[in-house]
């Protein structure tokens, strides 16, 4: 309602509220971006792993010498592993979900085809017939490995197994109109005949590189790697710590003559696989929150100006019978016409911004939603930026009017 | 109109006391023109602005209008203001940038008044002191005399019972200064109670009553021969 003589007298004096405008427009655009990109990546660092976290563990042995035989050691260490009270499952590995180590390989249906770009990709896990103890996962189809599928593998062997078991993902991508079970495929990666023939299907489960194109695909084999190699462990409720505490006494029971290390709990290894996109989040939102201060110190000090500039036009305002509401309402108002300027331009920049942004750093395109939510933000930034000012504005005494020249 | 009994206006700072106003009693009745001398620091300002609700006073008894003002809050006050009261000042203290039309609606807005009245009002309080032709000129494009019946067309617009100038003429030059006190007496004859500071003793003797300050008290109030004044 008083609209009109503000816009007016704006108009008048635009300068500085077109200066205030276009510094809410910037914010508005990079905040809108940074919202956008942080809740992107915190979306990402929150991917299911789909195995039982809490109480996942792994760690790595090498044997040192030409002590034992790789085959039987590893059989002793998961029976003294096993052994620990507290542990539901253990087994070497190769594949863990967000690990960011492990095998890919190219799947294929047919003899001729060709593995081409990351379309045909999938992780390959290694897994014993322990596998859904292991890592606390859940079998849709069919059944999973049993003892005499399971071959002790060292390193150099080629994995071609007679049966495989595919993740959900995969056995999506591979078959998207029927079951995958007891269809036949080729997990070489060469051309040549399927021979794979797939016998169950689990449930979600990451691949190690939950950065890559790819990351849901994954392919079970039933080999067990031994000698120095890999172990999973998952533990009881609350027993994770005790466990891990307990693990590298109970090998060296076994045998001495090797180093255990890299013992790490699954939450470890999660935000050890995120750190880059953590760090990125961080660093965005410390910018974002930095320019937000810059506005609103800026709107402080620009309405401070002004509240000492109009001292005089204030003290008259309240002679004529301004309230002071009426004197806090027309600082507010003035603040949320400029800001919603602001918020009109700033729209638009972060449009141009996040156009950019996908055009050469082959970012996903800004939801429109974040332009009301940034909008929110800033408006209400302006208002909180504008109180301190305005009330200061609000004690200027109505004799003001007649007591200066 | 106004009762003013055994008025007391102190000013407090961290060093100094200063009595702006000792055992000050003055009744303007309705439709007065007084004319308030004094030298300076005498206290026109200080009675003015208590008068006119911008200031409180210290102590004693003040009636506006039939009601007593003391204890008032602020909102309240600010409401009387608006409705009772007009203000002249001296240096006009018209809004820069708006035109003068905006400037005529300042104090009609915070009346809340519908927009059709509110044009209605401006133009003919413009009209009416001869500025009804230059509605959307700024401040700046018009002489000081000018500027003052703007603030004076401000003043009237809403129609006040009590219209207080401190000095209205002080910044103008005789001829502008002689316009302005003939628009003053113009209202005054429609029926408005005008309270006037001023310097100019010439002018004083042209109001219905002069009342001289010195040192925060009223030492003489001398009643002019209206008529007389008139014929002039
Ligand atoms: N806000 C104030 N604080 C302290 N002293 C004041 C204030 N306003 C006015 N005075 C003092 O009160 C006295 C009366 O001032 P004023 O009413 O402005 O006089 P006049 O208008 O007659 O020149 C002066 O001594 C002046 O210095
Ligand atoms: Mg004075």
């Amino acid at each position: 309602m008083e609209i009109s003589p503000i816009l007016k007298s704006l108009r008048k004096n635009p300068v500085a509220a077109l200066l205030i405008a276009a510094q809410v427009a910037l914010t508005l655009a990079i905040l809108a971006n940074v919202l956008f990109i942080v809740s992107d990546r915190i979306a990402t660092m929150s991917m299911p792993s789909g195995i039982d976290e809490p109480n996942v563990f792994t760690f790595a042995s090498q044997d040192i010498g030409e002590g034992r035989n790789p085959i039987d050691g590893t059989l002793a260490d998961l029976d003294a592993v096993r052994a620990i009270p507290g542990v539901i499952a253990a087994a070497t590995q190769i594949g863990i979900p967000m690990g960011q180590s492990g095998w890919q390989t190219g799947v294929t249906l047919k003899a001729e085809e060709k593995v081409e770009g990351p379309e045909r990709l999938a992780a390959l896990y290694m897994v014993d017939e322990r596998m859904l103890d292991v890592y606390g996962m859940q079998l849709l189809e069919g059944r999973t490995f049993n003892a005499e599928e399971v071959i002790a593998w060292k390193t150099g062997d080629q994995p071609k197994p007679p049966v495989v078991i595919l993740n959900k993902a995969l056995s999506q991508k591979l078959f998207p109109d029927g079951s995958a079970l007891g269809r036949m495929i080729n997990i070489t990666g060469d051309p040549g005949e399927p021979a794979q023939q797939v016998v169950g299907v689990v449930d979600t489960i990451a691949s190690p590189w939950p950065r890559s194109q790819n990351p849901d695909r994954v392919v079970f084999v039933p080999f067990r790697p031994s000698g120095s190699t890999n172990f999973i462990v998952r533990t009881e409720p609350g027993e994770l710590d005790r466990v891990m505490a307990a693990i590298e006494e109970a090998l060296f029971k076994v045998d001495r003559n090797r180093i255990v290390d890299g013992i790490r709990d699954f939450k470890t290894t999660r935000a050890r696989a995120f750190e880059g996109d953590r760090a990125m989040a961080v660093l965005l939102a410390a910018i974002a929150l930095a320019l937000l201060a810059v506005t609103a110190f800026g709107i402080v000090g620009q309405v401070s100006f002004w509240v000492t500039q109009r001292t005089k036009q204030i003290g008259t305002r309240r002679a004529l019978g301004a309230r002071r509401s009426d004197i806090l309402r027309y600082f507010q108002l003035e603040n949320a016409l400029i800001v919603l300027l602001g918020i009109a331009v700033g729209c638009t920049l972060a449009m141009a911004i996040n156009g950019a942004l996908v055009k050469y750093l082959s970012f996903g395109a800004l939801p429109l939603s974040w332009l009301p939510i940034g909008a929110l933000v800033v408006l209400v930034l302006g208002q909180l930026a504008v109180l301190g000012p305005a009330l200061r504005a609000t004690r200027i005494a109505p004799a003001i009017a007649t007591r200066t020249a | 109109m106004l009762t003013m009994k055994s008025l007391k206006k102190i000013y407090r700072t961290a060093l100094v006391e200063t009595h702006a106003l000792r055992d000050f009693s003055l009744t303007v009745n309705s439709g007065e023109f007084v004319a308030v001398t004094g030298p300076s620091g005498s206290g026109k300002t200080t009675f003015l602005n208590i008068a006119g609700l911008l200031e409180e006073h210290t102590e004693g008894q003040y009636t506006l209008d039939g009601i007593n003002v003391s204890g008032m809050s602020d909102d309240q006050r600010s409401s009387l203001r608006n409705q009772k009261i007009g203000f002249i000042f001296q240096s006009f203290n018209l809004i820069a940038d708006l035109d003068l039309y905006d400037n005529v609606d300042v104090p009609l807005r915070y009346r809340g008044m519908p927009k059709a009245e509110r044009k209605q009002r401006i133009e003919q309080a413009l009209t009416r002191v001869g500025l009804g032709s230059r509605l959307h000129h700024y401040p700046a494009e018009l002489s000081g005399g000018q500027q003052q019946r703007v603030a004076i067309a401000r003043a009237l617009a809403g129609s006040p019972k009590l219209l207080l100038a401190d000095e209205p003429t002080g910044n103008l030059d005789t001829v502008m200064a002689r316009g302005v006190m003939e628009l003053l007496e113009e209202i005054n004859g429609q029926g408005t109670t005008i309270i006037m500071v001023t310097h100019d003793l010439e002018l004083a003797r042209r109001a219905g009553r002069h009342v001289h300050m010195v040192d925060g008290q009223v030492v003489d109030i001398a009643e002019t021969d209206f008529s007389s004044l008139r014929a002039a």
